[in-house]
């Protein structure tokens, strides 16, 4: 469990970079690993749906094949908002 | 031309991936002398049927005769050099030329020339067809049009100590399909000869496989990498141990194997696995432990028997460069192959065969699938693994033509395969014959 304190316009992944911690990532945050995807558990509704490009990386994300039931964004295109709680493996403190 | 070799772990010079004159030193030095598929046994199952193999402008034609032995002639007639075979498909009885009628035994003999009396007197052996040597692996059938070349067991080094115990003679194709591919044939080859790409290109696999543990063997002529067969997130994923999902584990990796890859697993199997990806697994069980248990059960219930196999080989298997372009992985009941071959005198083109097997059972009949072809591999669905690899190839071969970016960089672990390859080519090209 983790508190990001976002900056306003910030996404999530680069807030948990600000505040010191590795988000999980291969292609660096462009929107192509799918690497970075997260799980939506709460605060949904005050988030800004996604974009095309973003809408087509989770189109052949396996979480969703999985897990129809559940909404995934990428941590690199999700702007935080209040409330907002995900959930993700593998965020780590830096070093 | 610059050899490759020369440069150790230096940068290696894109024109050979670009150039004409390469490629015409590749059709000079390499092709008339090395051993290469030309199809599967399976292919021709009685006498006369036959297939062509093209390699540039070289043709053979393979055939099984009437003692049901396998023969490979040069594809031209003696008399005034038309092809006598074209794709597939069976001679009646004899080898028949379409221009003037001439005709050969399938051992190649000549049986009859029209109006004979008027051709000046010649021995009956000069009418022969043009022998090319032909020999037969694991169910698939070799040529090499260098008459003086060793045997193909000889050439194969140790690919028989990899292949043999997946028992090749015992599989028979399940597709084979033929499409053209926009990039030189060895950036083809090259890309499927290392694990490297997953994490970009195929980063769902991520899921279930550690891609950076894949070990690579660069052999004397030819490659194989695998291992890291056992079902776990990749380090890339940073999932600690104590967090893994083994449940999850279990349905990526069927799932992502069957649905996005199909022929890796063959369809006898595929829709039996595809049916437990999502059940519950049984106390204790791991994701691996699951999978294993449930090919090596499925196995023995189609009457295969995989006892002598190991884990590895169930789970993860081998990918194999028969060198210089055959390759693919093959594991316990399956071999999923690419053969590629220059496109005529295009450097920038190939073309691309998906070969797909699938072991039978003792006593069980081998078939002939459909042959399908697709001149633009766009209009076929080859599931996402395959379209992921075939999407960054005509980028690839754009990008090589441009010269700016000096020579290329190869990874000295995870492209090492790769690196061997060009040297064994290089051999081919640069080295005096022995």
């Amino acid at each position: 469990m983790l508190e990001l304190d976002a900056a306003a316009g910030e996404t999530v992944m680069a807030a948990a970079r600000r505040l010191g911690f590795t988000w999980p990532t291969v292609c660096g945050g462009n929107a192509e690993c799918g690497v970075c995807a997260l799980e939506v558990v709460a605060g949904g509704t005050a988030i800004a749906p996604p974009t095309a490009e973003e809408s087509a990386r989770l189109s052949t994300l396996p979480e969703r094949r999985l897990y129809p039931d559940r909404t995934y964004r990428l941590a690199c295109r999700l702007v935080g908002a209040d409330g907002l709680v995900v959930r993700k493996r593998g965020v780590m403190p830096s070093d | 031309m610059q050899r490759y070799a020369a440069f150790g772990n230096e940068q290696i010079p894109r024109e050979r991936f670009t150039s004409r004159e390469f490629l015409e030193l590749e059709y000079e030095r390499l092709w008339p002398r090395v051993w290469q598929v030309a199809c599967r046994v399976e292919e021709i199952p009685g006498p006369g049927d036959f297939v062509e193999y093209a390699i540039g402008d070289r043709s053979a034609f393979v055939t099984r005769t009437a003692s049901g032995a396998i023969r490979a002639f040069h594809n031209t007639c003696m008399h005034r050099g038309t092809a006598l075979a074209s794709g597939c498909g069976a001679f009646a009885g004899e080898i028949r030329c379409p221009f003037h009628g001439w005709r050969w035994d399938l051992d190649g003999n000549s049986t009859f020339v029209l109006d004979a009396h008027e051709f000046p007197a010649e021995p009956a052996e000069d009418l022969r067809l043009r022998d090319v040597r032909c020999e037969t692996y694991g169910g698939f059938v070799f040529v090499n049009f260098d008459t003086t070349a060793p045997s193909l067991l000889d050439a194969l080094e140790e690919i028989p100590g990899y292949f043999d115990p997946y028992r090749p003679e015992r599989m028979c194709f399940t597709t084979h399909k033929t499409t053209i591919l926009p990039a030189n044939w060895k950036v083809v080859v090259d890309a499927f000869n290392e694990g490297y790409h997953i994490a970009t290109t195929h980063p769902e696999i991520l899921r279930w496989k550690d891609d950076a543990a894949l070990e690579y063997t660069p052999l004397h002529t030819h490659t194989r990498y695998g291992g890291a067969g056992w079902p776990v997130p990749s380090p890339r994923l940073g999932i600690p141990a104590d967090e893994v999902d083994e449940q999850e584990l279990l349905a990526f990796k069927i799932e992502d194997l069957v649905d996005n890859l199909p022929g890796y697993i063959g369809p006898a199997e595929a829709e039996a696995l595809r049916a437990v990806a999502r059940a519950p697994l049984p106390d204790g069980m791991t994701a691996g432990d699951f999978y294993l248990k449930r090919r090596r059960d499925g196995a023995a219930a189609r009457g295969l028997d995989w006892s002598h196999l190991d884990d590895d080989q169930v789970l993860g298997g081998d990918d194999l460069l028969v060198f210089p372009n055959f390759i693919g992985p093959v594991i316990a009941g399956a071999f999923f192959g690419y053969r590629v071959r220059p496109n005529g005198m295009d450097p920038h083109s190939c073309i691309f065969e998906l070969w797909t097997l699938e072991e039978r059972a003792e006593g069980e009949p081998h078939t002939m699938c459909e042959r399908e072809v697709y001149p633009d591999w766009r209009e076929h669905e080859w599931g996402l693994v395959v379209e992921q690899d075939f999407e960054n190839f005509a980028g690839m071969q754009r990008g090589l033509k441009n010269t700016a970016g000096g020579g290329l960089r190869w990874n000295r672990r995870q492209e090492s395969c790769v690196r061997r390859f060009h040297e064994v080519l290089d051999r081919y090209l640069f080295d005096a014959p022995t």
